[in-house]
């Protein structure tokens, strides 16, 4: 399928042009797809009747599936002013506003991209199996019960609970093996590990 | 490589079309557009007259609808998926399995091949796993192998990456 972007000039060199993160990006970029089919069903819906009710009207029948009569019988006795118009009206307005926020806004992807060597490869870890790949790491570490993992979008959380008396030992070893996992992944997410320690019973 | 934006596009002219008429219904409905007052009705009391005299208009109206209903058609079965999540490809997936056979536990693996011009792969792996090596292996060896034999070197590919919950391994 040819798309816009691929038949546009210095498209072929571009790949080679970005950075990874920049082309992960670009890749993992949410679609908006619920919204995409949302608004693209109610459209289709909404014209396609109108269109049929419009062309039946013109050559003499009356299907009744959309009621253009009544709206334009409407739209004729109404002013501008009225209330339930410019109620409308405001409504029309912010669902046009957030339905543009949509469209503009990047939006968090639902996959975090790793580190390629390949300009025309992208890998992305989804969000629950990064937090289940660090999670298992830290709860290899020796003392540790279990380990819970945020993802946020500065720092990447994790809070392990542990009899261990010697917590400063427990947490520099949590550390470096969630550091290891995310380095040896390439996540181009959050480099900053903040781990907490909770005693059990705590 | 980039995601499909006929949804970013889509929402984009609908959204700006209704502010647009929002704001202009607002501000004639509140008697904010100099020369255009508000107690007007909506529809001009002429309108019915001129468009019996003119039929012409009513059909390019039509038209016009009809040729808007179908680009919606069109948008709801691109944003459906329609010609973007591409076909299975068995040689692909095997040539997969076979580069990940080292990685203990790997469940469900699934190439899909869209348009000749893409890739799509994904991968499960357990937790214990260590996802470094394989997106690393997938990398160096693994794709550009499953291109050489499904496409060309230049197609892109797309891997996700998964990690599942502790337990039995599916291999759907």
């Amino acid at each position: 399928m040819t798309t816009l972007q691929g038949i546009l000039p210095g498209a072929a060199s571009r790949p080679e042009q970005e950075t990874p993160r920049r082309r992960a990006s670009r890749a993992l970029k949410p679609a908006r797809t619920p919204a995409g089919v949302a608004v693209a069903l109610a459209l289709t819906a909404g014209l396609g009747l109108t269109a049929v009710e419009v062309v039946a009207a013109l050559m003499g029948e009356r299907i009744g599936l959309v009621p253009v009569d009544q709206a334009a019988d409407l739209a004729a006795e109404h002013p501008w002013s009225n209330p339930f118009v410019v109620g409308g009206a405001l409504v029309a307005a912010v669902l046009g506003t957030i339905l543009l926020l949509l469209a503009l806004l990047p939006g968090r992807a639902r996959l975090v991209a790793v580190e390629t060597t390949d300009p025309r490869l992208v890998i992305g870890i989804t969000r629950s199996g990064l937090r289940r790949t660090l999670r298992a790491v830290a709860e290899d570490v020796e003392g540790v019960i279990r380990a819970k993992v945020r993802l946020r979008p500065r720092q990447i959380e994790v809070v392990v609970v542990t009899e261990a008396d010697r917590t400063g030992a427990t947490l520099r070893q949590v550390g470096a093996a969630v550091g290891d996992r995310l380095n040896g992944l390439g996540a181009l997410c959050a480099s900053e590990v903040v781990v907490r320690l909770r005693r059990r019973g705590l | 490589m980039r995601q499909y934006t006929g949804n970013r596009v889509g929402l984009a002219v609908v959204g700006a079309i209704l502010l647009g008429a929002g704001a202009y219904t607002f501000l004639r409905g509140t008697g904010t557009l100099p020369a255009q007052p508000k107690g007007a009705r909506i529809l001009r009391p002429g309108l019915a007259a001129y468009l019996a005299q003119h039929p012409w208009a009513c059909w390019a109206a039509a038209l016009v609808l009809v040729l808007l209903a179908m680009l919606a058609l069109r948008w709801l079965l691109m944003a459906a998926g329609w010609g973007r999540i591409g076909s299975r490809d068995g040689t692909g997936t095997a040539l997969l399995c076979v580069g990940l056979k080292d990685v203990e536990g790997v469940g469900r693996t699934r190439v899909r091949v869209v348009g000749k011009q893409r890739l799509r792969l994904a991968v499960t792996c357990p937790p214990a796993a260590d996802v470094g090596a394989v997106a690393g292996r997938l990398d160096r060896e693994v794709v550009g192998r499953i291109r050489r034999e499904v496409g060309d070197d230049e197609m892109g590919a797309l891997v996700r990456l998964h990690v599942r919950r502790s337990g039995p391994v599916s291999t759907r």
